[in-house]
């Protein structure tokens, strides 16, 4: 089977250099991952490998946002693939596997930062170190969100980046993470509020 | 703009959100080489995780868990069975001693009746 070289990054530029929306994760699977799932799930490794190289840039993404650093996204990105290559035989070829990869890779986060806490006994804190090293004009941009993003529990932080950067819906949302539809709106208004700010302060300084 | 999303401004992502967030939520060293290097980790522990012997084990817990509850149904099945027959069992050796009583009885009747007669005929 030809496997997709392209990886899948979070937001395309598309004609007119106008920027396309994330795919709704209700829309119909792609062609595409229902093979490469049929594939992998025959012990056809190359396939698996197909789906980890379309999907973790977003699968880091969401992780990164949860976790704040990038080792532990990182981290969290592997035990969630993992999770999936065992449970390739339990998922539903009848759903987009992005968003039961998503709904893996947000649990697996949640759950590092859980025992971080348990471990350390403390908070993340607010001024989580912050590995960047990139140009300085997006330095300051990266750091003050992600200062941001510090602040807000981890929760929160799964609600907004699965919302505003995948696409998802709140009744989406509350199924992945095990929580009311209520409560993954809530979420995301407080989340929010606080970036808003963060946006805000930035754009005035 | 329809009227749900009236109702509920939150249900769109916010674009500006979103797209910092995409500027920022993406590794330091996010070139294709970071990728490729990433994407061959994972892989590398899915294929050390295939070759463990607890994978192996993990692979058969789900038939061991099935196997054991269909062998727990087999055997509650089976005691419901034998305590069925041996509810049978002794309900037929009570109404077999009542029959033998109910039996032995009227004989036992019929004899003194014959010695009441018997003493008021002589």
């Amino acid at each position: 089977m030809p496997l997709p070289q392209e990886t899948d990054a979070p937001l395309r530029v598309v004609a007119g250099g106008e920027r396309e929306r994330p795919r709704p994760a209700s829309a119909e699977p792609r062609v595409d991952d229902r093979a490469l799932v049929q594939a992998a799930r025959a012990g056809d490794d190359a396939a698996f490998g197909a789906l980890v190289r379309l999907h973790q840039r977003r699968a880091y993404a969401v992780a990164r946002a949860v976790t704040i650093e990038h080792e532990d996204a990182e981290d969290a990105v592997q035990d969630a693939f993992l999770h999936a290559y065992r449970a390739l035989g339990r998922f539903d070829a009848a759903y987009p596997f992005g968003a039961w990869l998503a709904r893996i890779v947000a649990n697996a986060a949640l759950d590092l930062v859980r025992r971080r806490r348990v471990r350390s006994t403390e908070e993340i804190p607010a001024s989580a170190s912050l590995p960047f090293h990139d140009p300085a004009e997006r330095a300051e941009l990266k750091t003050r969100l992600n200062e941001a993003l510090a602040e807000l529990p981890p929760r929160q932080r799964a609600v907004l980046v699965l919302h505003d950067v995948e696409g998802y819906r709140h009744a989406e949302i509350g199924a992945m993470l095990g929580m009311p539809e209520g409560t993954a709106r809530s979420d995301l208004h407080h989340a929010r509020t606080l970036m808003r700010r963060a946006l805000d302060d930035l754009r005035n300084s | 703009m329809n009227d749900n999303e009236l109702r509920f401004p939150d249900d769109r992502p916010d674009r500006e959100i979103g797209d910092a967030l995409r500027g920022a939520l993406v590794p330091s060293d996010a070139t294709t080489g970071y990728w490729e290097s990433f994407e061959q980790r994972i892989m590398q522990r899915v294929a050390e995780d295939r070759s463990s012997p607890w994978s192996v084990l993990a692979g058969w817990t789900r038939p061991a868990a099935i196997a054991a509850a269909l062998l727990l149904a087999a055997a509650s099945v089976a005691l419901t069975q034998m305590r069925h027959e041996e509810a049978a069992v002794a309900y037929g050796a009570i109404a077999e001693e009542q029959y033998t009583v109910s039996e032995s009885a009227p004989a036992a009747k019929t004899g003194s009746d014959a010695t009441v007669r018997m003493l008021l005929e002589h």
